[in-house]
């Protein structure tokens, strides 16, 4: 409790003190033209700031601009933080808790996620100006949240005690807490994002042990999607937006090896629209391609990655196709986007760069 | 002649009123074993036995399950699982499936057969083996753990046991395959990674021949069902980059199409022709559907139950010759549960007491709603087989045609039948014959004083 209290008061303290990072305005040159404006599609680029540590990283960004995130102190620990404008302000700990991992921010500032002991353990909490609560679990001893909307929060638990075998989706509501359930003929359930209207992703494991993407509704119950590779790969759902696109990645068989001559799998990018299953491809060179986020526009950012893991962050338009980030934005020397997480629908992109040989979070915001 | 005419006319009758599909399937809940929440229904043979999974202990465990005669019964698991799932049972009231069993870390997972009171572990494979089809020989597919590792994760490939030993059917080139279905023939299907692309075909494996069966034009496709005459039917990725239900007969990969959602899976195909699977409708929403050969499209099931039915349709997982289905359907509260469609019975009145030398009333419920019906009779009882419909006959022997006529939005048909003065005295035949739904009523026997 007095640890709690004590940090809190020395990460304010380090904000007020001004630690609130470098911020880079330029405007950059370059850029694709956006097609039928006849201007160029470029940004303006914030880095999220540390706690006197060496790295941040970003979850999530919500209409406002407001961004969550962790953030490393000069001890190394990662603090969950709320950043806007510039400003970043410790979300602080639930008591008897290390950390707080954040992975959502609702458009109206509540931010959901994790309270973590330093031994991993985690439980589902929502944070409302300041104040934490606790979620609770399905009977296990761990929980996670993971998703939000206006009404609903969306996470998985544990179901049994000491059994890391078994978990599955809830929801928590006015309600309470209550179990989503399995994919058809059993297995766990991990939810990812959930819309509006309450249509809920996330992806799982079925009876046969064959990993899923799956959509539920209150309705309908479970129903698995379609992945773009055969069974025994897996398959990575991350967002749906209001139009009930959902984006992602799946994994596909791959005929070549690597340098040891073992078979590896790749992945691509993947959009799930109206009954499509659209793979996104992946830039030249690169082997593997991830989507993080779709918004209501239909704009999709993500990442790309080569077979030695380094990435690069991409926005996917219709127009435009799987452009590179970072030949969108003026970057110090040196620098370089790696990861892009979450792209909101004013078209602002968070992400992680690598900067001075330390990894960032960032924020990207179009400019005019 | 008169038989054309009147057929013509109720055809016109048709065209003029609009038909709306309404009910012809009556829908049982199975039930979920005690303390589970869901259940889902994968196999039933023509006795009307369905074998499923539910979840025993709210939503964290499953339990394989027989249903007959309105009996639910636990299947229960093999020494030291925790968690069992029953797939198919065969015509003799074999049961197939598979249970988890300890290893050292991990739980394993091993096929079984039941004859609905114990189960026997099959001892074949290494750590995991999953059951999808048995055949009326005890003959079963699925998939095999090959024992070979690709990025720490195990490869599976499809297996056929043969009733002695277990043998790997391989892949089309890539990484894992599995087996969905067998026929009496030997003919194996399913899906297998491709060495071009990274995609995923089905697969029609017979006489130590695993064969490439292609795509509708996109990357992926999977065969999950056979029938005795060869016929395949699964899902196939058009070039749209659309999953679509198809038939694979005489050569020919058919697009099954869709309920305006367009996706579809097709799942299983019985001797009639009758196809079975899900698609998602115009909203997005699964539904389970209904192919039928002798018309075209699929029939959202959920058009043919009653409007009063609390459940949702959502998926059909097999059909039997029948035509009774078996799948799941959705509460609306978030729980999912085994059901089993079997067709409203078709009853025709009886006119008693029928009056010679003028018009008789017949009605006819539980038709095909919209569909021709015959009212046919005879003086002999016998047996006449039903063009169209493999394996139905009617009681009569010497069938002269009543009357034809439409059944309307409820699957009711009222006749009135001009009976001449000579029937007076006799004893005459009558039964009416539902085409579309393939069956036939109950013979009514009417003595005209």
């Amino acid at each position: 409790m007095e640890t709690h209290w004590i940090r809190l008061a020395w990460a304010a303290a380090l904000v007020a003190l001004g630690a609130s990072g470098s911020v880079f305005g330029q405007t950059p040159s370059a850029g694709p033209p956006v097609p039928g404006s006849g201007q160029k599609l470029t940004y303006r680029l914030d880095i999220i700031p540390t706690f006197g540590g060496t790295t941040s990283n970003v979850s999530d960004i919500n209409e406002r601009g407001q961004v969550v995130g962790t953030a490393d102190d000069t001890s190394g620990i990662n603090q969950g933080f709320l950043w806007e404008a510039g400003i970043m302000t410790p979300l602080g700990v639930l008591p008897g808790w290390d950390h707080t991992v954040p992975r959502e921010i609702t458009e109206r500032g509540e931010v959901v996620g994790a309270a973590r002991l330093r031994t991993g353990q985690q439980l589902a909490v929502l944070w409302v100006d300041g104040a934490f609560t606790p979620l609770g679990t399905l009977g296990g001893d761990w929980s996670g949240a993971m998703a939000a909307n206006a009404t609903r929060i969306v996470g998985w638990s544990y179901l049994i005690p000491a059994n890391m075998r078994v978990f599955q989706a809830f929801v928590f509501d006015v309600r309470g807490l209550t179990v989503l359930g399995s994919l058809p003929g059993g297995g766990f359930t991990s939810p990812v994002d959930i819309s509006l209207d309450h249509r809920t992703i996330g992806s799982g494991m079925n009876r046969f042990d064959d990993s899923r993407a799956w959509i539920h509704t209150d309705r309908d119950g479970f129903f698995e999607l379609p992945s773009l590779g055969g069974l025994g790969l897996m398959v990575d759902p991350y967002a749906i937006n209001e139009r009930g696109d959902i984006v992602g990645s799946s994994e596909i068989d791959a005929t070549y090896r690597d340098p040891q001559g073992q078979r590896v799998f790749q992945s691509r990018a993947t959009l799930w629209r109206d009954g499509r299953l659209i793979d996104l491809g992946v830039f030249g060179g690169f082997v593997n391609s991830f989507a993080r986020d779709i918004n209501d526009g239909g704009e999709i950012v993500g990442l790309c990655q080569t077979r030695q893991y380094q990435a690069r962050p991409f926005l996917w338009r219709e127009d435009l196709g799987m452009v590179d980030l970072n030949d969108l934005v003026n970057l110090p020397p040196g620098d370089s986007l790696l990861v892009a997480q979450k792209i909101n629908d004013a078209g602002q992109i968070i992400g992680t760069l690598e900067t001075n040989g330390q990894f960032r979070g960032f924020v990207l915001t179009p400019v005019q | 002649m008169n038989d054309k005419i009147l057929i013509v006319a109720a055809g016109l009758l048709c065209a003029l009123s609009p038909i709306t599909e309404a009910q012809l399937f009556e829908v049982t809940d199975l039930g979920v074993l005690p303390t589970g929440r869901d259940s889902w229904a994968y196999g039933l043979n023509d006795q009307g036995q369905v074998v499923g999974t539910s979840t025993v202990g709210g939503t964290s465990t499953t339990h394989a399950f027989l249903w007959q005669n309105g009996v639910l019964t636990d299947l229960g698991v093999l020494p030291c699982g925790q968690q069992s799932w029953a797939v198919d049972i065969n015509e003799a009231g074999l049961i197939a499936g598979d249970s988890e069993v300890c290893f050292s870390l991990s739980p394993g997972r091993r096929i079984f057969t039941s004859d609905g009171s114990t189960l026997t572990d099959l001892q074949f494979g290494q750590t995991r083996t999953y059951a999808r089809d048995i055949d009326e020989q005890g003959r079963i597919v699925g998939t095999i753990d090959t024992g070979a590792l690709i990025d720490f994760r195990p490869v599976t490939h499809a297996v056929f046991w043969n009733g002695q030993s277990d043998v790997d059917l391989g892949t089309l080139g890539g990484t894992f395959s599995r087996a969905n279905a067998l026929n009496e023939s030997t003919q194996i299907v399913g899906g297998s990674g491709v060495s071009r692309n990274g995609g995923y075909h089905a697969f029609l494996w017979e006489n130590g021949t695993m064969v490439d069966l292609g795509t509708l034009g996109g990357r992926n496709s999977e065969a999950l069902d056979i029938d005795g005459r060869g016929r395949i039917v699964g899902w196939a990725d058009d070039a749209s980059r659309t999953r679509r239900a198809f038939l694979l007969a005489s050569g020919q990969m058919q697009d099954l199409g869709e309920l305006g959602g367009g996706s579809s899976e097709a799942w299983s195909i019985a001797s009639t022709g009758r196809i079975v699977g899900v698609a998602p409708n115009a909203e997005g929403r699964p539904r389970a559907f209904l192919f039928d050969p002798r018309r075209s499209g699929l029939i959202d099931l959920n058009d043919r139950v009653s409007t009063s039915s609390p459940w949702t349709l959502v998926q059909a997982a097999d059909i039997n010759s029948r035509g009774d289905i078996v799948g799941w359907a959705a509460d609306g509260a978030g729980a999912q549960r085994a059901v089993l469609l079997t067709k409203a019975p078709v009853e025709l009145s009886d006119p008693s007491p029928g009056q010679a030398g003028q018009s008789n009333r017949f009605d006819l419920t539980g038709a095909t709603p919209g569909e021709l019906v015959h009212l046919v009779f005879g003086l002999q009882a016998g047996t006449t087989p039903v063009p169209g419909c493999p394996g139905l006959d009617l009681d009569i022997s010497g069938v002269g045609i009543a009357q034809v006529a439409r059944a309307d939005r409820e699957g009711n048909v009222r006749f009135d039948v001009s009976i001449p003065a000579l029937a007076s005295g006799r004893t005459v035949l009558f039964q009416a014959v539902d085409w579309s739904g393939c069956s036939v009523s109950p013979l009514v026997s009417v003595r005209f004083p």
